[in-house]
């Protein structure tokens, strides 16, 4: 499935729009994660746990509509977003939408 | 008395500490990005919608992400809390940001890049609150943490900078030397 964050996709044509289809998924981090956290606020750096939970929930996110996406008979999903939102102290969604669609190639 | 003197004692030594491990990690993060920036030159990047001359028959344009969490340390922390008291510019969040921004950019081409494509477009950066300072204004731990999307895709153009100025003007900051918080 061809999945991009433009309206069109190079060398396909949009041939039928299947409708919105989104993904969410709300994580929190685990207390081992912000312990190590803490210490990592002293001295300053990149914060790989927290950097690879974001990854993963993202990537859940995009699963989830992908599989929407499939489920309306679709090839491909354009113009993609994200948002995020802090539900509840050390708890975040991610959110993805796009708009399912049938891609042909250009001859 | 030796309550209070244990407590200067300790801030001293995290303000040292903060301090130093936080000047070295960020000079060499900034050391670390100047490098990896100029390797990734020669992907065209564009922060525009269309597809800035395709290669016909190339590979399907996919999108691609990456993210980056950074966070301030002890030192940085302190001086801006000293700043809310008279207000203006936070010049210790300054350089944290653009860590952030420019680490995320440069872990993006470098995927597209492994991926085997030539080419970013629409790329997009954003900023999210994952520590929930917002949901919880008692959690004092600073991080800041920026999300970048784009969509990576095969191009015929053979991989120069486009002339600065055009829409189509690289998106990866200039190299700026990092001021010092």
């Amino acid at each position: 499935m061809i999945v991009v964050n433009t309206e069109t996709v190079a060398g396909y044509r949009v041939a039928q729009v299947k409708g919105i289809v989104q993904g969410n998924t709300v994580r929190a981090k685990h207390a081992g994660r912000d312990i190590a956290a803490g210490f990592k606020n002293l001295v300053g750096g990149e914060l790989k746990g927290y950097t690879e939970l974001l990854t993963e929930s993202r990537r859940e996110a995009i699963e989830r509509m992908m599989g929407q996406a499939q489920q309306l008979g679709a090839n491909a999903i354009v113009n993609v977003r994200f948002t995020t939102s802090a539900v509840t102290s050390g708890a975040a969604e991610l959110y993805a939408y796009g708009t399912a669609v049938i891609v042909q190639p250009i001859q | 008395m030796i309550g209070i003197i244990f407590a200067l004692f300790i801030t001293g030594f995290l303000l040292t500490l903060g301090f130093v491990a936080g000047t070295i990690a960020e000079k060499s993060h900034f050391k670390n990005l100047d490098h990896r920036e100029s390797v990734n030159q020669s992907m065209l990047q564009t922060q525009s919608k269309l597809f800035l001359d395709p290669k016909p028959g190339g590979m399907a344009p996919t999108m691609i992400h990456s993210e980056t969490v950074v966070s301030s340390d002890y030192f940085k922390t302190f001086l801006a809390g000293f700043r809310k008291l008279f207000g203006g510019e936070m010049k210790s969040y300054n350089t944290l940001m653009e860590r952030g921004r420019r680490e995320t950019l440069a872990k993006l081409i470098e995927q597209a890049r492994e991926m085997g494509y030539n080419a970013v477009c629409n790329v997009r950066l954003e900023p999210a609150d994952i520590a929930g300072g917002v949901t919880n204004p008692k959690n004092k731990m600073v991080m800041i943490c920026v999300i970048a999307t784009a969509t990576a895709y095969q191009t015929n153009v053979a991989t120069v900078a486009p002339p600065a100025g055009s829409p189509e003007a690289p998106v990866a900051p200039a190299p700026v030397t990092p001021a010092q918080a």
